[in-house]
């Protein structure tokens, strides 16, 4: 790439900086959208007419905003502490930054990860759907009413992925409600090797009942009898009566067997 | 007469004629439409035109990778867009005709 290319490349991504910096009063989607796209054509056009072409970004910002339906120029959000509004500020740079940082990148990056964008909506719902189960108790279900559970959780993931449902506006007028979204989606990342890993244990399990049939789990304190877990150990004298409060010990000697298995 | 005051109200309706035609990036509708005549067009405002037809769905957009600089996003047409270029495209014509007999005939508009 020649010198001249390089000054042009970099004027036009200041250009383009500039514009987007007058953009963030609106949510990051559609200052994403409007502004995607726009290094393309502005390369075109300074090759076309020269730098001068581009003008003046305040002008260019307005123009562009105003064509999108837009309010000319950045709305002061109400905010009604200085905290949260500079909390949402720090959100905005930091997203920004996030887009330059993407943008500087070689390749599409920002193009690839923003398609993979609806598997990862899927992907968090079935991270909580995971979290829901696990809340539940030890076993995943696969039956009707989970995957019922499973189905509006991945709706309203989407929806949120999509800022459906007014959750465009509330992310541009409430800082709890994005921080909110940024911790979920922190924890769904966070807790995606653990889902899966309990996925898999339940999908070997499973197998394993396929292989072995229906044969008790030892988890080192069930008593096993024929395939089965025995339930109720008792110790009974010469007359067969039940004697009350007696032990057995396992064959270590080390630890009494359970003698009577409520949840069995 | 400030042709910028009329482009506003037809904008929509010239860039979904230009996009039925072929689908095409940005930069590339605003040559299309300055060469059928709308020489005033401000390319920001073809843009923003764009992400707002394709907001409402009447556009689809894809985007080309460029091995030799940036990507380029593509709008084509989507069928809801074609019914509403058929609608506005309709009315268009309804009032262009009514203002050129206006202008043509000025007498006939006297009760």
């Amino acid at each position: 790439m020649s010198e001249h290319s390089t000054d042009v490349r970099s004027e036009v991504l200041a250009f383009v900086a500039r514009v987007r910096d007058l953009m963030t009063d609106l949510p990051p989607d559609e200052r994403q959208e409007l502004t995607a796209g726009l290094e393309a054509d502005l390369s075109e056009l300074v090759a076309e007419h020269g730098a001068e072409a581009l003008g003046d970004p305040g002008d260019y910002a307005r123009e562009l905003r105003t064509g999108a339906g837009h309010p000319p120029v950045a709305v002061r959000r109400v905010r009604e502490w200085a905290l949260p509004a500079a909390a949402m500020e720090a959100l905005d740079a930091a997203h920004a930054h996030w887009d330059r940082l993407l943008d500087s990148l070689p390749g599409d990056l920002r193009g690839f990860l923003t398609a993979l964008r609806p598997a990862w909506w899927v992907a968090r719902a079935w991270v909580a759907w995971m979290v829901t189960q696990d809340l539940r108790g030890p076993y995943v279900f696969l039956d009707g009413l989970w995957l019922v559970v499973l189905a509006a959780y991945v709706v309203v993931s989407v929806q949120l992925g999509r800022r459906a449902w007014r959750v465009d506006r509330l992310l541009t007028t409430s800082v709890a409600a994005r921080l909110l979204l940024v911790g979920l989606n922190l924890s769904a990342v966070g807790l995606l090797p653990g889902a899966a890993d309990n996925l898999a244990w339940h999908v070997a399990e499973e197998r394993g009942w396929q292989v072995y049939g229906d044969v008790a789990v030892d988890d080192g304190n069930a008593v096993t009898y024929q395939g089965g877990q025995a339930c109720v150990l008792e110790v009974r004298d010469l007359q067969g009566r039940v004697i009350e409060g007696a032990y057995v010990w396992d064959a270590t000697g080390e630890r009494t067997l359970p003698m009577n298995v409520d949840a069995c | 007469m400030d042709s910028t005051q009329l482009l506003k109200g037809v904008l929509d309706l010239a860039v979904l004629a230009v996009v039925d035609a072929e689908d095409g990036y940005g930069y590339d509708i605003v040559r299309r439409l300055r060469r059928g005549g709308l020489e005033d067009i401000g390319d920001a405002s073809v843009y923003g035109t764009l992400r707002r037809l394709y907001a409402a769905g009447l556009l689809t957009s894809y985007v080309v990778p460029s091995e030799a600089g940036p990507h380029r996003k593509y709008y084509g047409i989507t069928p809801s867009g074609r019914g509403e270029l058929k609608r506005q495209g309709e009315d268009w014509r309804r009032f262009a005709t009514s203002v050129t007999t206006l202008l043509d005939h000025p007498q006939g508009a006297i009760a």
